[in-house]
């Protein structure tokens, strides 16, 4: 890794499949007006005009491989993960590949866009190559053409589901028992947090939205296990957005997993105090970004991955601009890994109740308030990914709705453009407690016959309420 | 045309070869352990695995393993049984909770190699292991090998005692006091937020431009993502632990980074790259000076941190790997190994005959400055030295100063090995150390070269205590057929470094004859002539003038072809 996708590519074919990788990319985190979209267009029609090709280019999946017009791609260290995500876009669509004909080098541009936009969105449809193959149809989209695939299992969302809520619950005690056996033996093994973040990877990797709703989970009682985990998770989706390698994001995740193991060092009393912490009391609460170094090193780990591992936790609360603590008096800026836990730390705290403070702020009134300090306390480019990632009213949002009802946020599905939220409705049951109702797309609703029209009124923290926006979203 | 096989019969046969596969995954892990990956003896185990699975998944598709309770087993039948012992396969499997292993049709060979390299490598899992084969399985992401394990895992060091019901935790988790939803009239302002965050709330909404990134943006943070897939951070780890030491000087935390940096430096000197070991040895100086005020334990971690580094398991880096660096980076070993004690001479001079030149010579140089500190671990490396490692480190002593080193040149000379014992007197020539009386045993030494070197070096200048040994040596020395032309070199050495005093003895010695001339008294007439020419003195012309005379002609001729031209 490491190179960039044109020192990467050797042959034409490569050269088309890193094209075709860099169009979904881009989609994926850009406006589709953005230029970089724009530019990948381009790069991808310039390649087909290039090859002048007589007869269609296909891109083809067989027993595990990719071809692009019937050569194997071999497996080189610097396209592997291109390969990788194009195996696993086609596999999730249970696609067995995709057919461009030559004209596909001289159409517009925004129908090029349009088609895989489609690509993208269709992983949702119960058949995605019929939906594919009907939509491209009645747009009249002849130069490009599904292969559909045979015998592709896809993985059911309830299955999903239970993996996430396993994954998350099997992760947190991982890291409880890291800083426990450090506690009380001086040190502690890795390898089952390691297990847990390729598990969360793998989670990522098949459903990204359901996968940021895990940050959505929280436990005041025992908030430092929950937060390291949400941590982990906020950090490998914002990581994963901007590209990060897997083996970058394996080591990305453990650093999200043990960030704050220093605060083992500090009193259970200075954690959990409400109200202000006296200046002694900051002071040693201050330490354990340091603290978390020492644990790690601590750790029973290869020096190579603690290489990997202590700098970003130590960071955690060192701001964009070298301000914040602790005190740097050697570095000069504070590295990516360091940043990305930064924003995914204030996210997730500043979106949290705790006895220090009575209130904690909705997930869109977090990013928000993020927003104000880009360039100063964060970095401007990452956290305004991290904005993009997380959507105008992040998953998990509790939304009153101007109907008087309330709901929460799940995703933004791709048939409406990912700009309108997907919300499960919720209501109060017969003995007060809060039940799961209707799911609802908030732009559909007002097309519907007969339909109440639903307009966002204002958002709020669910833990306000008590309410655990996973428990409903999960299932 | 062939009648197919009996079901029954096409299930032995496919179950057989099955078997025959996992004796091939164990021979091969086996010899894998055994051998270097490139031996022979393994690419033939790996090329025998491949070929059968490959056989196999043709025929089959795919094959599919499951693990249970240490037995392997395909369409529910058992094909390998274990014993439940560590280090075996499917002890190994069930242990990381492997459940299913599925290998595809379009396997590669690469992927095999990587299957059976993981199998060796986690097939004993050390307290403490960072990984297991799940985790490799997982990072060598192979197309044509799957797996499917549990999610949570026993640690190998026992049981955690982690809470919770994984089937109900979601439920067991409080996110605040669950005030419920009834407390929230629709319409009514939320609970009164507090600054700062409360100006975050009016932040109402963000402009649609700002959640966009700009080309510039977007190819800056390609940019960081490509420099940090490729970033090596030892600087900045450094930088942040003499941080913290700068904050924290506590000396459990002095222990840990100290441990660290250990590792750290025998991480650089695997790869020689001696610049980001100067850096941790500088930061480590640099800690040293921060910390040494905290406690005395600074003092003596340092201390011990630098004697373990001198051991020779740390050193042993050192010894290959030379040909892939180039020289200049060579020479930024130097200013490594000067901070190293003294005592690490034991172990880099051990390692010098194994070293190439440039990096040899870089080592020689820092022995002679690290020695220069303290001889004594030099001492102790030389009493310990072979002839051949001798031959080496002897002529180290040339450049080093001091009585100690130079009695230490003395001792070598009297070393059983000619070889050591002419680099002994080559390097006191060197070092112009002049020791007459330590030499004149030299003059005696059954090597010619080394008496002979021993005699010009004692006739180098003029001196009355060589004087005194030669005459000495002179007058006891029996005549050979052999030594003849190296007595006369004596003589003349005698010549160079003599004074009026060896007259007596020369005058003596040419003068004394009769009329029938021996071979012995003419030679040594003959010394004595030359001695005195070489002498140049009123005494000694006087002396040959009157030899030129002598009616013994004997005398007369030695005399005569000394004054010759």
């Amino acid at each position: 890794m490491g190179k960039s996708l044109t020192e990467m590519r050797s042959t034409w074919e490569e050269a088309l499949l890193c094209d075709l990788f860099r169009v979904i990319q881009a989609i994926r985190i850009h406006q589709d007006n953005n230029q970089l979209v724009k530019r990948c267009l381009s790069a991808f029609q310039e390649t087909v005009a290039r090859l002048n090709p007589r007869e269609d280019i296909t891109v083809r999946v067989s027993e595990g491989r990719l071809f692009v017009q019937g050569e194997k791609i071999p497996y080189r260290k610097e396209i592997l993960r291109i390969i990788n995500s194009t195996l696993l876009l086609f596999q999730r669509r249970a696609l067995e590949g995709l057919r461009f004909q030559p004209a596909a080098g001289r159409i517009p541009q925004e129908d090029l866009l349009a088609f895989m936009l489609l690509l993208v969105r269709c992983e949702e449809k119960a058949d995605p190559a019929a939906w594919l193959t009907e939509e491209t149809g009645k747009k009249g989209f002849s130069w490009a053409s599904v292969l559909k695939g045979v015998d592709i299992k896809r993985r059911s969302v309830e299955n999903l589901r239970e993996k996430a809520k396993s994954t998350y619950f099997h992760a947190m005690n991982s890291v409880r028992d890291v800083a426990q056996r450090i506690s009380y033996q001086g040190y502690a093994g890795i390898r089952k947090s390691k297990r847990m973040v390729q598990n969360m990877l793998d989670c990522l990797s098949e459903d990204e939205a359901l996968f940021v709703c895990l940050s959505t989970i929280k436990d005041y009682d025992d908030y430092t296990y929950t937060h390291s985990v949400n941590v982990a998770v906020l950090s490998l989706c914002l990581g994963n957005r901007i590209g990060l390698s897997r083996n970058s994001l394996e080591h990305l995740g453990i650093c999200g997993l043990f960030h704050d193991l220093g605060k083992v060092d500090v009193p259970r009393e200075i954690l959990t105090k409400p109200g202000q912490l006296t200046e002694g009391e900051w002071e040693v609460m201050q330490k354990h970004p340091m603290a978390s170094v020492m644990q790690i090193l601590k750790l029973r780990a290869s020096h190579e991955l603690k290489s990997k591992i202590l700098l970003a936790p130590f960071e955690h609360h060192v701001k964009y601009n070298l301000s914040g603590y602790p005190k740097v008096e050697l570095k000069k800026e504070v590295s990516l890994f360091g940043r990305i836990l930064q924003i995914a730390d204030v996210y997730d705290a500043v979106t949290s109740s705790r006895a220090y403070r009575s209130y904690a702020l909705s997930p869109d009134q977090a990013v928000r308030h993020m927003m104000k300090g880009s360039g100063t306390d964060y970095d401007p480019i990452l956290l305004k990914v991290f904005a993009i990632m997380m959507g105008t009213y992040p998953v998990g949002s509790l939304l009153e709705l101007d109907t008087g009802e309330f709901g929460l946020v799940v995703d933004y599905p791709m048939e409406t453009g990912g700009t309108s939220p997907r919300i499960i409705l919720l209501e109060q049951g017969k003995e007060g407690e809060i039940i799961r109702g209707e799911t609802i797309v908030l732009a559909q609703t007002s097309k519907e016959a007969g339909a109440r029209q639903r307009s966002i009124l204002r958002s709020l923290n669910p833990s306000e309420f008590g309410i655990q926006p996973a428990k409903f979203i999960l299932g | 045309m062939t009648q197919p096989l009996p079901r029954k019969q096409a299930l032995r046969n496919t179950q057989s070869g099955v078997r025959s596969i996992i004796s091939s995954l164990l021979l091969a892990v086996k010899t894998l352990s055994l051998y270097a990956e490139d031996h022979s003896h393994c690419q033939n185990a790996l090329s025998r695995l491949h070929k059968e699975l490959e056989e196999f998944l043709n025929d089959q598709d795919t094959l599919v393993l499951e693990v249970r309770d240490h037995q392997i087993l395909h369409l529910g039948e058992v094909v390998h049984q274990g014993q439940g012992r560590d280090g075996e396969l499917a002890f190994a499997l069930f242990r990381d909770g492997i459940m299913t292993l599925a290998f595809s049709r379009g396997l590669e060979p690469e992927e095999t190699r990587m299957f059976a390299k993981i199998l060796e490598r986690y097939k004993s899992l050390p307290t403490g292991a960072e990984g297991d084969i799940v985790t490799a399985l997982w990072e060598s992401e192979m197309t044509h090998i799957e797996y499917e394990a549990v999610e949570n895992i026993l640690e190998v060091d026992g049981p955690s005692e982690s809470p919770g019901d994984p089937q109900d935790w979601l439920g067991s988790l409080s996110p605040r006091g669950g005030e419920g939803l009834s407390s929230l009239k629709p319409g009514e302002p939320t609970r009164d937020l507090k600054q700062p965050l409360r100006a975050a709330v009016q932040f109402s909404t963000i402009e649609p431009a700002l959640l966009q990134l700009t080309e510039d943006e977007a190819r800056r943070l390609e940019e960081m993502v490509r420099i940090e897939e490729k970033r090596d951070a030892a600087q900045e780890i450094l930088n942040m632990l003499a941080d913290i030491l700068k904050q924290r000087q506590e000396e459990d935390f002095f222990s840990y980074v100290l441990d660290y940096m250990v590792d750290e430096l025998r991480t650089a000197f695997a790869a020689k790259d001696f610049e980001i070991a100067l850096k941790i040895l500088k930061t480590l100086n640099q800690i040293h000076k921060t910390c040494r005020h905290a406690g005395p334990w600074a003092v003596s971690k340092v201390r011990s941190f630098l004697l373990r580094i001198s051991e020779p398991d740390f050193l042993e880096g050192l010894k290959t790997g030379w040909s892939k660096v180039p020289e200049a980076r060579i020479a930024d070993a130097k200013e490594v190994l000067l901070f190293f004690p003294p005592v690490a001479v034991l172990h880099l001079g051990a390692m010098l005959p194994k070293v190439p030149p440039p990096a040899r010579a870089v080592m020689e140089e820092v022995i002679v400055v690290l020695a220069s500190r303290d001889i004594g671990p030099f001492q102790e490396l030389l009493e310990a030295s072979d002839e051949k490692l001798l031959a080496i480190l002897v002529p180290l002593l040339a450049k080093m100063n001091g009585e100690h080193s130079a009695g230490l040149l003395l001792h070598m000379t009297r070393k059983a090995s000619e070889a050591v014992r002419k680099e002994a007197l080559r390097a006191i020539i060197l070092r112009r150390l002049w020791v007459p009386q330590a030499l004149a045993p030299l003059l005696n030494d059954e090597s010619p070269f080394i008496r002979q070197l021993t005699a010009r070096f004692l006739g180098s200048r003029k001196n009355p205590a060589a004087e005194a040994l030669l005459v000495e040596h002179l007058s006891k020395t029996r005549i050979s057929k052999t030594n003849g032309e190296e007595l006369i070199a004596c003589f003349k050495v005698l010549g160079k470094c003599g004074t009026s005093e060896s007259i007596p003895f020369l005058s003596d010695t040419l003068l004394k004859g009769g009329l029938i001339s021996r071979f012995r008294d003419s030679l040594r007439r003959r010394g004595a002539a030359l001695a005195l020419l070489a002498l140049d003195s009123e005494e000694s012309r006087a002396v040959l003038k009157k030899a030129c005379s002598s009616r013994f002609p004997g005398v007369r001729n030695a005399a005569q072809d000394a004054c010759k031209p």
